[in-house]
């Protein structure tokens, strides 16, 4: 089930080569198809998952079943090393409560995605190959449990994101590019040291041997005392916990490593930022929770202020960024840093309220960034410009645009009764609850007020008042007698035509059903959440040693 | 005087080797391709000789087998090269080898 | 599930259901739909007048409490705290039922009225929507019974009035006025917010009943300071929404919204949720925290007050007045006069609704001229609008025999009483600037009733102003082509003030004219006892008495359908009876203070009128030439104290400096280093590469070099010649026989 949810992007690209690149709408159909497919398979994972069982560690003797779920397990690679025992790799997938609400997000966001993707004309063969191969990699890394199989997705995401920005984005494509890719790299590289370090220094319960397995590396009773990331070895554990921490922050992106997201965002195509934002940004946060923290918990017990502390410099830092930008697009990037602020912060509080929050919030953020992107991508389309002072009035214009705009708009500044509301507002809860980060808390509330500024300055300046002298469009009197406006290069509908409501009206249900009623998707992950709590609480780590 | 008389294997070995020389004079010397063409000839035939000379005298018929697969060999030789030369015509409107160097660097 | 909790989700949810008809059908349907809102509305106002008819009538009960809930969200079972589920529940008591019957009525009359006054707008079927959706979101305040589900329809609230300050967003001032009302009520937000989250990090729950029990069980594990924080912080949404200094300066911007939702939400409904959740939460408030709420209200009544003197816009003067109003509801809350500020709450809804309707009905019949200096003489144009007009002016400026004078000689009272209570000083401000602002209140009403009522029509002296409210609403003008001859408006508009101008009459309250306290609103609200520990007064002996209240609080956790006023049930004949004695101090002080205020209040009005009149209608002194004679006061009342003008300068400005300033450093700064860290390692690189390529790049060129030369020579070999190649072959089969023989000799 999860092989085939992972690679049925990989097969569709495989039809794809076969098809010759001239038939582009049947190269577009088979994404369209596999996307749907997956779509499909992820709900059918959702319906038989148990939100009972706990995940992020292995029962008691180590076996992964029952703790987690949709477990497929292989021997993969196995190499013998002579006197230094055996490279044993396996191909471990299974899914818990992190990474359930991750697959279907994923599924979901790779579909709008590729109904976004219609408007590329460029190389269509070669644009929807890179995607769907990033698209396994994406869910590959969701459900991997073997650290080397994870970091095996992880890489592969590098390339095709690497082309899919530097061949089909903006004026500015390489060097955002080569930035994204090098920042990425840089993070990565220390992930193999420390996944190395930790292959030698846990042993699986099962077999006695050397183990890559992620279920295996949550349970510190696994840990050989004296290894190089044993416990014994504090000093080391420190220097993991931060590189892989850094790592993982590049990709949130956490204050200071964020600035490749504004350029590889601006200069992304429209699709490829939904991806970025939607799905890729959730990967950091995802591998903090599944790798960072639980296999270093004392030393997140330690630096559990600083996180939080940058989790309130992203809000605060990312919110008065957005306010300053012209460009529409930079703004909304500026606004991703500023909600996964948020999550950070909830991680931070380590507490159930604050972690459920936070993973609730990293879905919410991906239904609704995908929302904005797809939006700027709207108009951008039409106007050929994204500069925020070059419209005004849209609303009059445009009534169905501006409608969605507003929830989206609203969404983003956490709106009650939209789903983005009630993860921030869980968010604050748990992060004042923890008397760790009770003060961050206490600051970061700021970001609520000037998250709401900069959405509704912009709003205010494209969408109402009267049309601006210098703006991107014309006003003309249309056949009905009625003003209506006039884009130079466009000759499509107007107003958003049926494949554009297609991507957006979904996120649009969403987000107000998981705004009224956020337990289809919070159900999931409590126990998960309450389990990791757990595991991360310093009485479980006295228990411990 | 009994050298004379009866042939031995010496006077077919002269022969061939006449035959041998004259057939490379001809390869080396002649401007006509078909000339080399009957210079390559003489020098199978040459060795032919040579063949049946030795095969007479030692007993065994693998000479005659050899021979008998050059003849066969020559004959297919002969209608490649000729094939050859009249494409070489076609396309140089001469057979003289000298003139065909395009494959000189 | 209680028949009342059934019907109290229709009333909540009848009006969603307008909204979500209204937005997406209106223009499919006739008349755009306005009728389905307008009798949705008549149906949530029949539902709710039944509970009211319920709860108030039937069972006349102070303690009158009903309650359900459900399972929101489900945390499981969370290490540390247990199984632990967040509810979203329905209360209701008297208060919610009285809240309900208000908002609903005031809802449902300004819906009849639009229907009036919106005739012909472009997007009027939307109108109806936004209403719907606001009527929602006040319902859902009035109805929640936790921290939780407040906020949530708090924020709603919020982005209602967003939307219909922004009706006509075309226009750029309203199109400020919204997003400026929505980031002010956010900023308020944000510490109710920090107020809620300071409640929950002890109790793990928002409802209020289950805080307020934890809280009287003496479980708060903070210090006292923080529960003082918390009641403050809480108090910040009040200050926010309710526009008290310093966030007041959205409510005047939102004039801009059209004159209906100015009735509805900036004077009747909204702003009066602070209010209503001051008093929802004014159990767990500390004296701390009561003071620091008396002087804001206080100061904010005065303040309002002097500003709405000088005002020409006939809405901004009527917003001043509300802002004022508010502030006295707050401050009623803060010295502890809970019953009076909400009787105040729910007068001042119908009178200032009608005021504002009464303005609409004005503004609608001048053509969109909103400015009293031209208006004049509409008494007799229009007499059914002066008639409810002015019955409501007499109830806002105080005047016996109205509903007005009843609630805010109850505050003043209790402001008396508080005053006594904290031993005098500067607690006298308090009352001191309630009663300025009475006789403030009494001049600007009058000069307002006679500016625009009576003299002679002044349409003819307005000079041509290019930034004329009638070009701006030329487009929502049904009445364009007509001549500008000034009619009484419709039946539809004029029912709406009829019905509103009745309910600012005393005998609907109290039989009494002189003492709200004798009537059936005072008895059925009722001051719930503090649930707060220490309290500043209690002595040694008291202190027991507050325990045993504590007992008792915690006894009705476990009775569900006991309100926190079930224990203080009883009344005597003198006032109410209060668990803490710093309440039943200032209780009976306000009470034998009763008639003094009276005096006083009456006193302050009547020199008011008296002073409107010396300005106005006698004209014994020329208001513009007092104008010019103490210029600063004029010009700061003028100009609103300047509060726009420094919050542009600091707040705005500086928040947009900041933005800049951080937007460059990212730009520059951050990513900076990161460029400089990339062009380091290309200069390296470049370094390295230079190595690379004259030293290790030398060595495979020299390779390249020599078989390159050696290459062209032995070509020349290569003749192209098969001839050539035979003479070759011979040579070097020669040389072989040579060698090989040569071998053979030696």
């Amino acid at each position: 089930m999860l092989s085939l949810i992972v690679f049925l992007p990989v097969i569709a690209g495989l039809i794809i080569l076969a098809v010759p690149s001239s038939q582009k709408q049947i190269i577009r159909i088979v994404s369209l198809l596999a996307a749907v497919v997956q779509m499909v398979l992820a709900v059918m994972i959702w319906r038989g998952y148990d939100p009972s069982l706990a995940g992020i560690t292995a029962m008691a003797g180590g076996m992964p079943e029952g703790s987690f779920q949709f477990i497929e397990r292989l021997p993969w690679i196995s190499l013998d090393l002579g006197n230094m025992g055996s490279m044993n790799i396996e191909y471990f997938l299974g899914v818990d409560g992190l990474s359930i609400t991750m697959v279907i997000l994923t599924a979901l966001v790779s579909t709008i995605g590729v109904l976004s993707s219609w408007t590329i004309k460029k190389q269509v063969k070669g644009y929807f190959l890179l995607y769907n191969l990033l698209a396994t990699a994406m869910m590959g890394c969701f459900v991997a449990l073997d650290f080397f199989l994870f970091y095996v997705f992880w890489e592969l995401m590098l390339l095709p994101m690497y082309f899919l920005i530097g061949i089909w984005g903006g004026p500015n494509r390489e060097y955002a590019a080569i930035k994204f890719f090098l920042y990425t790299l840089f993070g990565s590289v220390f992930m193999l040291l420390v996944m190395i370090g930790l292959y030698f220094s846990v042993i699986d319960p099962l077999t006695g041997n050397h183990t890559f397995s992620l279920v295996a590396m949550a349970s510190q009773e696994n840990y050989i005392k004296d290894a190089i990331l044993g416990p014994d070895n504090a000093m080391w554990r420190y220097v993991a916990f931060i590189v892989l921490f850094i790592g993982f922050a590049i990709k949130v992106p956490m204050f200071p490593f964020h600035t490749w997201l504004p350029d590889a965002h601006v200069e992304a195509p429209t699709p490829i930022s939904v991806i970025l934002a939607g799905v890729l940004l959730k990967l950091g946060t995802y591998g903090m929770m599944r790798i960072n923290f639980p296999l270093f918990p004392e030393v997140f017990q330690a630096s559990m202020y600083v996180i939080g502390v940058f989790g309130a410099i992203n809000i605060i830092y990312g919110a008065f960024c957005a306010l300053a930008q012209q460009d529409l697009k930079k703004m909304v990037a500026y606004s991703s840093i500023s909600h996964m602020g948020y999550v950070l912060l909830g991680l931070a509080a380590a507490n159930s309220e604050g972690m459920t929050g936070a993973l609730y919030q990293m879905f919410n953020h991906g239904t609704i960034t995908a929302m904005l992107f797809l939006l700027v991508g709207v108009i951008y389309d039409r106007a050929h410009t994204r500069q925020i002072d070059k419209f005004g009035g849209l609303a009059s214009y445009m009534p169905v645009y501006a409608g969605i705009v507003t929830v989206a708009w609203f969404a983003s500044l956490g709106l009650p009764g939209l789903s983005g509301f009630i993860s921030e507002a869980f968010v604050f809860v748990g992060a004042f609850s923890s008397e760790t980060t009770r003060y961050i808390a206490m600051v970061s509330v700021l970001g609520i007020v000037f998250g709401a500024a900069y959405l509704l300055w912009s709003l205010q300046r494209m969408f109402l008042g009267k049309r601006k002298d210098d703006a991107a469009y014309d006003l003309v009197t249309g056949p009905d007698g009625q003003e209506q406006i006039h884009f130079h290069d466009w000759n499509g509908k107007l107003d958003l035509d049926g494949r554009e409501l297609a991507m957006l009206i979904p996120l649009v249900v969403i987000t107000i059903f998981l705004g009224i009623y956020p337990m289809p998707i919070m159900g999931l992950m409590t126990t998960t959440v309450n389990h990791l709590v757990e595991v991360l609480s310093p009485v479980m780590m006295a228990v411990v040693n | 005087m009994e050298q004379l008389t009866t042939i031995g294997i010496n006077h077919y070995l002269t022969i061939s080797a006449i035959l041998f020389a004259l057939g490379l004079y001809a390869v080396m010397t002649r401007k006509n391709a078909i000339v080399v063409l009957m210079g390559v000839e003489l020098i199978l035939n040459a060795a032919n000789i040579n063949f049946l000379a030795f095969s007479h005298y030692n007993g065994g018929m693998e000479g005659v087998m050899f021979s008998l697969f050059v003849i066969v060999l020559a004959a297919a030789e002969a209608a490649v090269a000729l094939a050859i030369i009249i494409n070489i015509y076609k396309i140089f409107k001469s057979v003289d080898v000298s003139s065909i160097d395009s494959m000189k660097e | 599930m209680h028949s009342l909790i059934q019907l109290s989700i229709a009333v909540l949810l009848l009006p969603l259901l307008s909204f979500v008809i209204l937005i997406f059908f209106n223009r499919r349907l006739p008349r755009r739909g306005d009728f389905i809102g307008v009798g949705i509305l008549g149906a949530t106002f029949g539902l709710s007048a039944y509970i009211f008819w319920t709860v108030i009538v039937q069972h006349y009960d102070p303690a009158f409490r009903v309650a359900w809930d459900f399972t929101w969200i489900d945390f499981g079972n969370v290490p540390g705290v247990g199984p632990l589920v967040i509810k979203m529940g329905i209360v209701i008591d008297n208060l919610t039922a009285i809240m309900l019957a208000m908002v609903t009525l005031i809802s449902f009359l300004v819906h009849l009225y639009s229907t009036g006054y919106m005739k012909g707008d472009k997007h009027y079927g939307r109108f109806f929507a936004y209403l719907g959706i606001f009527t929602f979101s006040m319902l859902g305040i009035v109805l929640a019974d936790n921290l939780f589900a407040i906020y949530i329809f708090w924020e709603l609230v919020g982005l209602s009035s967003y939307l219909l300050i922004g009706f006509f967003f075309e226009k750029e001032s309203a199109a400020d006025a919204q997003k400026k009302a929505f980031l002010a009520n956010r900023v308020g937000d944000i510490g109710m917010w920090l107020g809620i989250l300071i409640l929950y990090s002890q109790f793990h729950t928002f409802s209020y009943h289950e805080i307020f029990g934890h809280l009287a069980a003496g479980e708060f594990g903070m210090s006292h300071a923080w529960l003082t924080a918390a009641g403050i912080l809480l108090f910040m949404g009040c200050v926010g929404k309710s526009a008290q200094f310093p966030l007041h300066v959205w409510l005047p911007d939102a004039m801009e919204g059209p004159t209906p939702v100015s009735a509805l939400i900036h004077a009747a409904t909204m702003v009066a949720a602070g209010v209503y959740f001051v008093a929802r939460i004014f159990v767990l408030l500390t004296p701390e925290a009561l003071y620091v709420i008396s002087f804001v209200g206080a100061f904010t009544a005065f303040m309002a007050a002097t500003i709405a003197i000088t005002q020409h816009d006939i809405k901004r003067v009527l917003a001043y007045s509300t802002v004022s109003q508010l502030g006295y509801m707050v401050l009623g809350l803060g010295v502890g006069a809970y019953s009076a500020a909400i009787f105040h709450l729910v007068t001042h809804a119908f009178f200032k609704a009608c005021l504002f309707l009464g303005s609409g009905a004005i503004i609608h019949a001048m053509h969109h001229e909103q400015d009293m200096r031209w208006m004049g003489g509409l008494r007799k144009n229009m007499p059914w609008t002066f008639v409810t007009f002015s019955v409501a002016t007499l109830a806002l400026a105080g005047l016996p025999l109205s509903s007005g004078f009843m609630s805010k000689d109850a505050i003043l009272a209790g402001a008396i009483g508080f005053a006594q209570a904290e031993g005098g000083g500067i607690y006298y401000l308090v009352p001191f600037l309630g009663f300025i602002s009475a006789l403030m209140t009494a001049f600007y009403m009058g000069r307002q009733i006679w500016l625009v009522f009576f003299g002679e029509s002044r349409t003819h002296l307005k000079p041509a102003a290019p930034d004329d409210h009638h070009a701006a609403h030329a487009h929502d003008d049904g009445h364009e082509g007509e001549h500008h001859a000034v009619h009484e408006v419709a039946w539809n508009m004029r029912l709406p003030l009829v019905i509103l101008a009745a309910l600012s009459i005393f005998v609907v309250y109290s039989p009494d004219p002189l003492d709200g306290g004798k009537g059936w609103f005072m008895h059925m609200i009722q001051t719930p006892a503090t649930v707060v520990g220490e309290t500043v007064h209690a002595e040694p002996a008291l202190h027991m008495e507050a325990g045993e209240s504590l007992a008792a609080g915690e006894g009705h956790e476990v009775v569900p359908g006991h309100g926190a006023a079930q224990m203080h049930a009883e009344t005597h004949t003198e006032g109410h009876t209060f668990a803490d004695p710093r309440q039943a101090e200032i209780g009976h002080l306000s009470h034998a203070a009763h008639n003094q205020a009276i005096m006083i209040s009456s006193i302050m009005v009547a020199l008011g009128i008296v002073l409107a009149l010396v300005f106005y209608v006698f004209r014994l002194i020329d208001p513009d030439k007092t104008a010019k004679a103490i210029r600063p006061l004029y010009l700061l009342s003028f100009n609103k104290w300047y509060w726009d003008e420094i919050y542009n300068a600091t707040v705005i400005k500086g928040s947009l400096g900041i933005a800049r300033l951080l937007s460059w450093f990212d730009a520059n700064i951050v990513d900076g280093v990161v460029n400089g860290v990339a062009t380091l390692t290309r200069k390296f690189a470049f370094a390295n590469g230079s190595f690379d390529r004259y030293a290790v790049d030398g060595m495979v060129n020299f390779t390249a070099f020599f078989v390159n030369t050696s290459g062209a020579f032995m070509k020349k070999l290569q003749t192209g010649k098969v001839q050539t190649y035979v003479v070759m072959v011979i040579l070097a089969l020669f040389g072989y026989f040579v060698y090989y023989f040569t071998q053979l000799v030696y």
